[in-house]
């Protein structure tokens, strides 16, 4: 159930940016979704595309600064605060590494 | 005029004060209570991205790489920052942040961006735009007075340094 929620909320953005391939947007979204469930030591199945971060989730500011730095050596891009700011729902995470990766 | 004056004087020197003082609390209290003050600041010079030389990180701190050699040992013992030799050039060591290094950075600039967010806040935007050009043309004075004298200093460091050694 989660799976599919997760693949059509993918798919249904993918037109919005045009950073990412459908599919690398999908490899991005399970890898967030696999540093997260390391980091708040959750399932992954806990994860949706529309969770918010800082509203579903108890991550701290230093596990999100931990989420940030992982995302930047793994994608080799950089991530500034204020596009930090603007992220509510972990799919804008994937938008933000795709945008962020042209 | 003169309480004008006077009355600046006191916060300029209240501020300088209290901002340090409380980065040293919110530090001690924090999860990077084994870096002190200074170690955060080369941290903060070092950067989260490109390695740097030590002679770079040793200019933007205003400190001999001699003064800036001892500071980067602790901090690698400490795991915050790591050494590379460069791979065309051995001679040149670059140094650059761990993921712990970097994990300080952020939460240090968050200090900062929470503390200035909390005072621009409360004003109006013609406030906030009055007080940035006002606070910039303090800096742009406070560097220049900086500049007149570190030549001199910076001479003077060079000498104590190699008198230490």
């Amino acid at each position: 159930m989660a799976t599919s929620r997760k693949k059509s909320q993918v798919d249904h953005n993918s037109s919005e940016t045009q950073g990412c391939a459908p599919a690398s947007k999908e490899e991005v979204f399970s890898t967030i979704v696999g540093m997260l469930s390391e980091l708040l030591n959750m399932p992954t199945e806990r994860f949706l595309a529309e969770t918010e971060i800082f509203e579903d989730l108890p991550l701290d500011s230093l596990q999100l600064y931990e989420l940030v730095v992982d995302l930047e050596s793994q994608y080799a891009i950089r991530i500034s605060d204020e596009a930090i700011e603007k992220v509510r729902t972990i799919q804008d995470v994937v938008d933000m590494i795709c945008e962020a990766e042209q | 005029m003169a309480t004008n004056e006077q009355d600046f004087a006191e916060s300029l020197l209240h501020i300088f004060d209290n901002v340090l003082l409380t980065e040293g609390m919110a530090l001690s209290k924090g999860y990077f209570s084994d870096l002190s003050i200074a170690e955060l600041h080369t941290i903060n010079a070092i950067g989260p991205y490109e390695a740097r030389t030590m002679t770079e990180t040793a200019n933007m701190l205003g400190i001999t790489v001699g003064t800036l050699t001892v500071a980067i040992d602790r901090l690698v013992k400490k795991k915050y920052v790591e050494r590379q030799r460069d791979t065309k050039d051995r001679r040149i060591v670059r140094i650059s942040l761990t993921r712990q290094g970097k994990l300080a950075y952020r939460m240090h600039s968050k200090f900062h961006r929470v503390l200035v967010k909390r005072i621009m806040d409360p004003l109006s935007e013609e406030e906030q735009v009055l007080l940035t050009g006002m606070v910039s043309r303090i800096d742009s004075y406070v560097e220049e007075q900086y500049k007149k004298y570190s030549n001199g200093e910076q001479y003077k460091r060079i000498v104590r340094d190699d008198t230490e050694v």
